[in-house]
């Protein structure tokens, strides 16, 4: 009877044991699960949105485009209006492509080397990307246009930009919304931070009337000889 | 005798106690887990949907373009000299801006995580973005004329970012291996790629690198998401 009583006890207390220590571990798993899931579900959202965005844009576009078609099938417009219309397209296209000088608004940076060392590429190419990020419409560098085909090369204390050279201090203008690129580089452990950190002094100036100069048009910058349309 | 009865009661009453929690806790869970997975379920597929009916007016928006292309052709070929010229400078104006698809000679380059090992930094295995910033760098100053990276074109204003383990370019999120294309001349960049501090840093932590030259590459014209005025509407020409 005593033996039988000790027995209970014991697997009694075995499976009191095991299933605390059961308890434990599923509280925890759990915990890491909502985790992972808060991620999965916040990454979910930002995707779905951007693809929402993406499809939207590319409606508009396609409206606009059903609308093109339609004049140039019913020959509604005139030759007068058809050049007028390719005109204004050439324009625009000439505008991107960065073939015309412009002015806007946004900012002006202004980096500068606290000692003696001199600033390297990779400073001036991380701030480029970032206020890329900031959907920046126009660049320079030293009232250099930067273009989809620009490198920016540090060659001994100085830059070499679309194969000119470039003396520090270096200034950077963009044009975009003049808040947001200004938040693209200020942000806490960003750009702004990361220079300082190299002892180079950043000075960042909003300005309402940002000019920026239409990339040099001798043939050296703007090259396409070596690509082939494909239809 | 007595006593052993007493630690039986106390015994028993927290096995009860306990069952209840767990039973209590397995109910929670469950539920906590039914609404995650339907609402992370839910928005997958919602993102799906979306992505397909992307493609879907990708795919509506070249038709239309493409078709737009072949009735300017036929105007220009009424023969109006003025409207010639015009779809001349516009053809020249789409190639510069990246809008068409182009071919040439020139080098593809493969990049990979580094398989992982313990004793390091997962972060320093990983490609981050300032890495492919500085390759397009590289490429661009032997000459490259026109780039992609996973068949995005890359226009004046692309940005390039490191989401994790993923990058995120023209708004498209794509994860590694990155495959960067370049046309240009075949051994000027291949040479400068080999030779890149970028390139050789990245090798010794093992992120793999690969360099080919190519004699017939095809580069994907950028797809114009938004319409050009959305892409210079802070822009005012200034005459000169």
């Amino acid at each position: 009877m005593k033996l039988f009583r000790e027995a209970a006890l014991t697997v009694v207390c075995l499976v009191l044991g095991i299933t605390i220590a059961m308890q434990y571990r599923s509280v925890k798993i759990n915990n890491t699960l909502a985790v992972y899931e808060q991620q999965r579900v916040n990454d979910l959202i930002t995707d779905l949105l951007r693809e929402q965005e993406n499809n939207k844009q590319l409606q508009r576009r396609i409206d606009e485009l059903q609308k093109d078609l339609e004049n140039l099938r019913t020959g509604t417009n005139s030759e007068n209006e058809t050049i007028q219309e390719l005109k204004k397209e050439n324009e625009k296209l000439e505008i991107l492509a960065g073939l015309k000088t412009v002015k806007g608004k946004g900012i002006i940076v202004t980096l500068e080397s606290m000692d003696n060392t001199p600033i390297d590429d990779y400073s001036i190419l991380t701030v480029l990307n970032e206020l890329r990020a900031a959907d920046v419409q126009a660049l320079a560098v030293n009232d250099e246009r930067i273009i989809a085909t620009s490198e920016v090369r540090r060659v001994g204390s100085y830059m070499v930009v679309n194969g000119r050279k470039l003396l520090p201090p270096y200034v950077i203008k963009a044009i975009a919304d003049p808040q947001k690129l200004e938040n693209s580089l200020t942000v806490m452990a960003g750009v702004v931070d990361m220079l300082k950190y190299y002892n180079i002094k950043v000075d960042i100036k909003k300005d309402d009337n940002v000019i920026i100069p239409a990339v040099r048009d001798d043939g050296t910058v703007l090259r396409y000889d070596l690509l082939t349309p494909v239809e | 005798m007595r006593g052993s009865k007493g630690v039986l009661f106390v015994v028993f009453l927290l096995f009860g106690m306990i069952i209840t929690m767990q039973f209590r806790t397995i109910l929670l869970a469950q539920q906590q887990n039914n609404t995650g997975q339907t609402s992370v379920q839910a928005l997958a597929s919602e993102l799906e949907q979306a992505k397909n009916e992307g493609i879907k007016l990708l795919e509506e928006l070249q038709r239309l373009e493409k078709e737009k292309n072949e009735m300017m052709r036929q105007i220009s070929n009424d023969g109006n000299p003025v409207i010639n010229e015009l779809l001349n400078k516009r053809q020249e104006l789409l190639v510069l801006n990246g809008f068409t698809d182009v071919k040439g000679s020139g080098v593809v380059i493969t990049l990979n995580d580094a398989p992982a090992r313990e004793e390091m930094d997962p972060s320093q295995l990983i490609i981050h973005d300032m890495d492919i910033v500085q390759i397009l760098n590289v490429l661009r100053s032997a000459g490259a004329q026109a780039i992609s990276i996973n068949d995005e074109r890359i226009i004046t204003t692309s940005r390039h970012f490191c989401v994790g383990p993923t990058i995120l370019i023209n708004q498209k999120r794509y994860p590694v291996p990155y495959v960067i294309k370049a046309i240009g001349d075949p051994d000027e960049m291949y040479n400068a790629i080999e030779q890149s501090e970028a390139v050789i840093i990245m090798r010794i932590y093992n992120i793999q690198v690969d360099v080919r030259k190519e004699s017939e590459i095809l580069i994907p014209g950028y797809k114009v998401y938004g319409n050009i005025e959305n892409m210079i509407s802070g822009l005012e020409v200034v005459e000169k």
